[in-house]
C-alpha cells in the first residue's frame, strides 16, 4: 500500500480541524463506526481493511451491508458513517445535492486505479483481427451486430442507472455501434460469461479494477485518449462538433463520510482520510476471494500482516499531530 | 364532486336502456377514427400524440411533500423505527443463541406435533438444509425479519379489515388503498420508507407489511360479510353486547376465510423481506441471492442454493401455519405426546450441549462443489447449445416480439424477414383487416368484428404506434362493456393521469411486453393446466416446481435468462413468463376439476368423446375460473416487470429502478403508480368479465 506522505496530508486535514493544533483526539470510541458494505467485492475488500485498520486504532467498527444507491440518504442522516469506495462514474443523483448540503463529504481519493473504457473478451480478435485499434473496430462493427441492432454492431452499455458512457462516447465518435443498457451488474456479467462459454460477439462497457478481469482473459479498445481538451473543445477529435468524442475521462474512486464524522471521532477521520488502497493488491485480493474461493477475513488478516509497519506509523500520525 | 355523482346517479340506473347504443357509438366513432389515421395520418394531426401535455409537476411536488411530510413526521416514524428494530434484533438474538440442532428438532417436533410424520420429515429436511448449506446465520437473520414483519401485516391487515368491514365510508377509504398496495412496485416506495424509518431491517418489515396486508384485510372483508345475519340476530336477542357478539360469534363463523388471507399474507411477507434486500442494513438471505446474481453466471450455484432456503422456508411456514390452524381436529393419545416431548427435549438439549459444526463444515463443502457443478454445467450448456438457443431468440425478436412493438409497417425489411413490405403489400393488408371486419360486423358478431380490427391494428402499427385515444377509447369501451360507467370513468381518469405524469411511452412499452408475455402464458399455460386436471400424476409433477417457482427470489430469474438469451428483451420475455404462468395453469386445473360430475356425466352418457367433452362442455364451463387465473398472470406479468428491467426490458419499470437507485421519489412513485394503474384496470375489467360470464351460465 502506498500511503500518501505524511505533509501532504495535514495540510488536507487542517481546514477540518478549525483551530485546534493539539492531538487528535479518539472521541467516542465505544460507539461503533458504521461503514458500509455494498455489493461488490472490491468495495467490501476496502471498507474492511480501512475498519481494520481503525479497529488496531481502538474502535468499534461495524460493517453493515447496504445498498449503493440507498446508503447514502442514511448516510446524510448520520445512521452510516463512512464509504470507503465511491465512483464518479457510477453515483446516484442525490450524491451532489447531499454535498452541496453539507450532511455527507468527500474525504479524498482512494488511490485505486480505476479506468473505465469499452472492453471486450479476446476471441473477438480471430472475428475482427484489427482490435483494439478503435478504427478497425468501427470497420467491423457489423461482426458485433445482433437481431436487435442490425446492422449496427451493438455495445452493452452500463444499467440505465449508472448512466450511459458508452453510448455518450460512441455517439460523439460517430461510431457504427447501438449502445443497449445492461439492467444491472449481474445481467452485464452474467453476459461476458456466455460470450466468452460460446465464443459469441461482444463490446461492453466495462471498469477496473474488477475480478472478472483476473478471471477472464478481456482487452480494452484503444479510443483516442480522453484527454481535457477532448471534453472541452469540440473542434478536437474525430467529430469536430462533439466534445467527449474520445476514449473516457479518468475516473476517481473517492471516500465519504457523514459530515459530523470528525467531531465524534476525529482521529478515525484522519485515519479514513489517509485511507488509501492499490489497484493491484485489491485486484489480487478479489481474485483470491471470488476465484479460489478464500474466506475474506482471512484474506484481509493476512493483507493487515503484512502492512503491519506502515499502519502502526500511520496511527501514530495521527495520534501525534 | 358530489353534484357529479349525484348527475351520474339516473345514467347508472337506466344504464341497461342506453347500453347497446353507447357501446355502438362509441366503437364507430373509434372505428373512423382508426380509418383516418391509417389510411391519411397526415390530415389529421390532432389524432396522433397525446391530448395533453406531459408535466414533471407531480413528481416534483411528491417530492417536495415528501420532504416537508418528512421533517414533520420524523421524530414519530423513527420512535416507532427504533420499536421495530429493537423487536428484529431481539429475535434476532434468540434464533442465533440456539443451535442448529436444537432448532431443527424443536421445529420438527412442532411439525409432529402440529400435523404430524409428514410435516415433521418436511420440517427436518428444510431446517437441515439451511444449516448444510452454511447460511444458517443468514437463514436465521431472514427468519427474524418475516418473524417481525408477518405479525405486523396480520395485526394490521386484521385492522384494516375490521374497520372496512364494520364501516360502510371506511370500506370505500380502504378498497383502493388495498389495490395500489398490492400493485404500485416496492422499489418505487423504497426511498422514502428509508428516510422515514432510517437505515436498517425496519424498511424492508414496512414494505412487507404494505404488500402483504392486503390479502388478510380482503379476507376478514369477506369472511365477515358472509357471516350470516340470523346468527347476529340471535346473539342480539340473547342479549350479548356488540363487543361481545363481534370477539364470540363473527370472528369464529369467519374463520375459515381469515385463515386463508394469513396464508397468503405469510407468503407475501416473506417475498417481499427478499426484495427489500436491495437496500441492505441486515446481512440476510435476500442480500446472499442479490450478491451472488451479480457475480453473473459464475455464481448461480450459489445464487440456486441460496434461494432454496427462502423456498423451503416459504413451504415450511405455509405448512406449519395451515396445520396450526387445524390442530384442533387432530386426536393424539397423551401418551404419545408425552414420548414426543420426552424426545423433542433430549434432542434440544443434546443440540446445547454437542457442538455439531464438523457436520456442517462437511455438508457446506459439498454444497460449495455441487454450486460449482451447476455453474459448469450452465456455461457447458451454453457453449453447445449456444447456436440453437440463438436463433431462437432471433426468430421469437424478429417474428414475432418486433412487430409487436413497431408494428409490421416498420419491422418487416428485406434485412429481416428477407422480404420488402411494398406500399401495395400494405394496402392489401390493410384491405383484408377491413374486409374481415366489415364481414364479422354484416355476420353481427361485433365482438370479433372489433377483436380483429384491434389485432390487425396493433399488428400493423405495433404498440408503441397505438394512439392515446384508441388505446384509451378502447379500455374505456371495454369497461362500459363489462361492467358500467363508473369503471369506464375510472379508467379514463387513470390512463389521463399517466399521460400527465409523463409515462405514456414508456407504458406502451410496458405493456406490449406484457401482453406478449400474458399471450405466451396463455398457449404454454393453458394447455399444461388441462394436462394437470386430466392426469394426477402431471399434477403432481407441476405443484413443486409451481410452488418453486413462485417462492423462490425473483431475482434467480436474471441469471439463466440472460445466459441462455443475453441481454434482451426476450430474456425479459422467458423471465415473466415463468413467473407469471403458475396461475394460469393453477386455475385452469383448478377451473376443471371443479366442474359438477353430474354435468360429466351427462356428456359421457351422450356420447361425448374426450376432446368434444372438452371442448364443448368443461372449457365452456370452466371459463369464468380460467378468466380469473388470466387476471392473475396480467398481474404477475406486471410485477415481474421490475425483475424484468434488471434484464434489459425498459419502459415504466426501468424508470422505477432509477428513481430507487438516483434517490428520485417522484420519478419513482409516479412511474410506480402508472404500474398500478395499469394493473388496476386490467384487474377490474378480467374479474368484471368473469363474473359476466359467470352470471350468463
Amino acid at each position: 500500500m502506498k500511503f500518501r506522505s505524511m505533509l501532504a496530508a495535514t495540510a488536507m486535514a487542517i481546514p477540518l480541524m478549525t483551530g485546534s493544533a493539539i492531538a487528535l483526539e479518539m472521541g467516542a470510541s465505544d460507539e461503533p463506526i458504521k461503514l458500509t458494505m455494498n455489493e461488490w467485492t472490491g468495495t467490501q475488500l476496502s471498507t474492511r481493511v480501512a475498519g481494520a485498520i481503525l479497529e488496531k486504532a481502538g474502535y468499534n467498527v461495524e460493517y453493515v451491508t447496504a445498498g449503493y444507491g440507498p446508503q447514502f440518504i442514511a448516510m446524510g442522516d448520520g445512521e452510516l458513517h463512512g464509504v470507503m469506495e465511491v465512483w464518479t462514474s457510477n453515483l446516484p443523483g442525490q450524491f451532489h445535492e447531499m454535498e452541496d448540503a453539507g450532511t455527507v463529504k468527500d474525504i479524498g481519493g482512494l488511490g485505486l486505479d480505476a479506468r473505465e473504457g469499452v472492453l471486450y473478451p479476446i476471441h473477438m480478435k480471430e472475428l475482427c483481427p484489427g482490435l483494439p485499434d478503435w478504427e478497425a473496430l468501427n470497420a467491423c462493427a457489423a461482426k458485433f451486430a445482433t437481431v436487435e441492432t442490425m446492422p449496427q454492431g451493438r455495445l452493452l452499455d452500463y444499467p440505465a442507472d449508472w448512466g450511459s458512457p458508452g453510448k455518450d462516447r460512441f455517439e460523439a465518435m460517430g461510431m457504427n455501434f447501438q449502445a443497449v443498457p445492461a439492467g444491472s451488474e449481474g445481467a452485464l456479467i452474467t453476459e461476458l460469461e456466455a460470450s466468452i462459454a460460446k465464443k459469441s460477439p461482444l463490446l461492453l462497457t466495462f471498469w477496473q479494477p474488477h475480478w472478472a478481469l483476473s478471471e477472464y482473459e478481456t482487452e480494452w479498445v484503444a479510443l483516442p485518449p480522453g484527454t481535457d481538451e477532448c471534453y472541452n473543445d469540440p473542434s478536437w477529435g474525430v467529430n469536430p462538433n462533439a466534445t467527449g468524442d474520445c476514449d473516457f475521462s479518468a475516473t476517481r474512486i473517492f471516500k465519504v463520510t457523514w459530515s459530523g464524522f470528525d467531531d465524534k471521532w476525529p482521529r478515525a477521520g484522519e485515519l479514513l482520510a489517509q485511507f488509501t488502497f492499490d489497484a493491484t493488491d485489491q485486484q489480487n485480493m478479489m481474485a483470491a476471494i471470488d476465484t479460489r474461493g478464500e474466506a475474506m477475513d482471512d484474506v484481509v488478516a493476512a493483507y493487515m500482516d503484512s502492512k503491519s509497519a506502515e499502519v502502526d506509523s500511520m496511527i501514530a500520525a495521527a495520534t501525534a499531530k | 364532486m358530489k353534484a357529479m355523482m349525484i348527475r351520474l346517479k339516473p345514467l347508472a340506473d337506466h344504464w341497461q336502456e342506453w347500453r347497446q347504443p353507447a357501446l355502438r357509438f362509441g366503437g364507430a366513432i373509434i372505428f373512423l377514427a382508426m380509418l383516418a389515421i391509417l389510411i391519411a395520418p397526415a390530415q389529421f394531426p390532432f389524432l396522433v400524440g397525446e391530448p395533453v401535455p406531459a408535466t414533471t409537476w407531480f413528481q416534483d411536488s411528491i417530492n417536495s411533500i415528501i420532504t416537508y411530510f418528512v421533517e414533520w413526521a420524523k421524530p414519530f416514524l423513527r420512535a416507532v423505527s427504533a420499536g421495530v428494530d429493537q423487536s428484529v434484533r431481539g429475535l434476532q438474538l434468540v434464533l442465533h443463541s440456539m443451535p442448529w440442532f436444537a432448532f431443527m428438532v424443536l421445529v420438527t417436533w412442532l411439525g409432529w406435533r402440529l400435523s404430524g410424520v409428514g410435516l415433521a420429515i418436511l420440517a427436518a429436511v428444510s431446517i437441515f438444509y439451511m444449516a448444510a448449506s452454511g447460511l444458517w446465520i443468514k437463514s436465521m437473520n431472514t427468519l427474524a425479519m418475516v418473524g417481525v414483519a408477518i405479525p405486523l401485516a396480520l395485526s394490521f391487515g386484521c385492522l384494516m379489515g375490521v374497520l372496512a368491514a364494520k364501516s360502510k365510508r371506511a370500506g370505500r377509504v380502504v378498497e383502493p388503498c388495498l389495490d395500489l398496495m398490492q400493485t404500485i412496485p416496492t422499489f418505487a416506495y423504497l426511498v422514502p420508507l428509508i428516510v422515514l424509518f432510517g437505515f436498517g431491517p425496519v424498511p424492508g418489515v414496512i414494505a412487507s407489511m404494505i404488500y402483504a396486508a392486503p390479502p388478510i384485510t380482503r379476507n376478514v372483508m369477506l369472511g365477515l360479510n358472509l357471516v350470516p345475519s340470523e346468527l347476529k340476530d340471535v346473539a342480539a336477542m340473547s342479549g350479548t353486547s356488540r363487543w361481545q357478539t363481534f370477539i364470540m360469534i363473527e370472528l369464529p363463523s369467519a374463520r375459515q376465510q381469515i385463515l386463508v388471507g394469513v396464508n397468503q399474507s405469510i407468503l407475501a411477507s416473506l417475498s417481499m423481506v427478499i426484495i427489500a434486500a436491495v437496500i441492505g442494513g441486515f446481512d440476510d438471505i435476500g442480500r446472499e441471492v442479490l450478491v451472488a446474481t451479480n457475480k453473473g453466471s459464475a455464481r448461480f450455484g450459489e445464487a440456486l442454493s441460496a434461494g432454496l432456503i427462502i423456498v423451503l422456508m416459504a413451504v415450511l411456514i405455509d405448512q406449519l401455519s395451515r396445520a396450526a390452524s387445524m390442530s384442533d381436529t387432530l386426536h393424539r393419545n397423551t401418551k404419545q405426546l408425552r414420548l414426543g416431548l420426552i424426545v423433542a427435549g433430549i434432542g434440544v438439549i443434546l443440540g446445547f450441549i454437542m457442538p455439531m459444526d464438523g457436520i456442517i463444515a462437511t455438508t457446506s463443502n459439498i454444497f460449495r462443489y455441487s454450486e460449482s457443478g451447476i455453474n459448469d454445467q450452465l456455461s457447458q450448456f451454453i457453449a453447445s447449445y449456444g447456436i440453437i438457443l440463438d436463433s431462437i431468440k432471433n426468430n421469437a425478436f424478429i417474428y414475432a416480439l418486433l412487430p409487436l412493438r413497431i408494428g409490421l409497417e416498420k419491422s418487416v425489411m428485406t434485412m429481416t424477414w428477407g422480404v420488402e413490405f411494398t406500399d401495395t403489400g400494405k394496402l392489401i393488408y390493410q384491405a383484408v383487416v377491413i374486409g374481415l371486419f366489415a364481414v364479422l360486423a354484416v355476420r353481427r358478431q361485433i365482438g370479433m368484428a372489433i377483436f380483429t380490427l384491434a389485432v390487425g391494428y396493433i399488428l400493423y402499427r405495433g404498440f408503441t404506434g397505438l394512439p392515446w385515444w384508441a388505446v384509451t377509447g378502447g379500455v374505456c369501451l371495454a369497461a362500459l362493456s363489462v361492467s358500467g360507467i363508473r369503471l369506464a370513468l375510472m379508467c379514463f381518469a387513470m390512463l389521463l393521469l399517466i399521460t400527465i405524469f409523463g409515462h405514456w411511452a414508456d407504458a406502451l412499452y410496458s405493456l406490449y411486453l406484457c401482453a406478449a408475455a400474458v399471450f405466451i402464458c396463455l398457449i404454454i399455460g393453458c394447455p399444461l393446466g388441462i394436462l394437470a386436471a386430466k392426469s394426477s400424476r402431471a399434477s403432481r409433477i407441476m405443484r413443486p416446481i409451481n410452488d418453486t417457482l413462485q417462492s423462490i427470489p425473483l431475482y434467480i430469474f436474471l441469471i439463466p435468462a440472460v445466459a441462455l438469451f443475453q441481454i434482451s428483451e426476450f430474456s425479459a420475455l422467458v423471465a415473466i413468463v415463468l413467473y407469471a404462468i403458475v396461475p394460469i395453469i393453477r386455475y385452469t386445473e383448478h377451473g376443471l376439476r371443479s366442474i359438477p360430475t353430474q354435468l360429466i356425466e351427462a356428456s359421457v352418457a351422450q356420447g361425448c368423446n374426450f376432446w368434444q367433452r372438452l371442448i364443448y362442455i368443461e372449457l365452456p364451463v370452466a371459463r369464468p375460473g380460467i378468466l380469473l387465473g388470466l387476471n392473475q398472470t396480467v398481474l404477475f406479468s406486471l410485477a415481474m416487470l421490475i425483475i424484468a428491467a434488471l434484464v434489459g426490458a425498459r419502459g415504466l419499470a426501468e424508470q422505477v429502478n432509477i428513481g430507487l437507485r438516483s434517490g428520485d421519489t417522484g420519478l419513482g412513485l409516479t412511474a410506480g403508480l402508472s404500474m398500478a394503474f395499469i394493473a388496476i384496470m386490467a384487474d377490474r375489467i378480467l374479474r368484471a368479465w368473469a363474473t359476466k360470464l359467470g352470471a350468463e351460465d
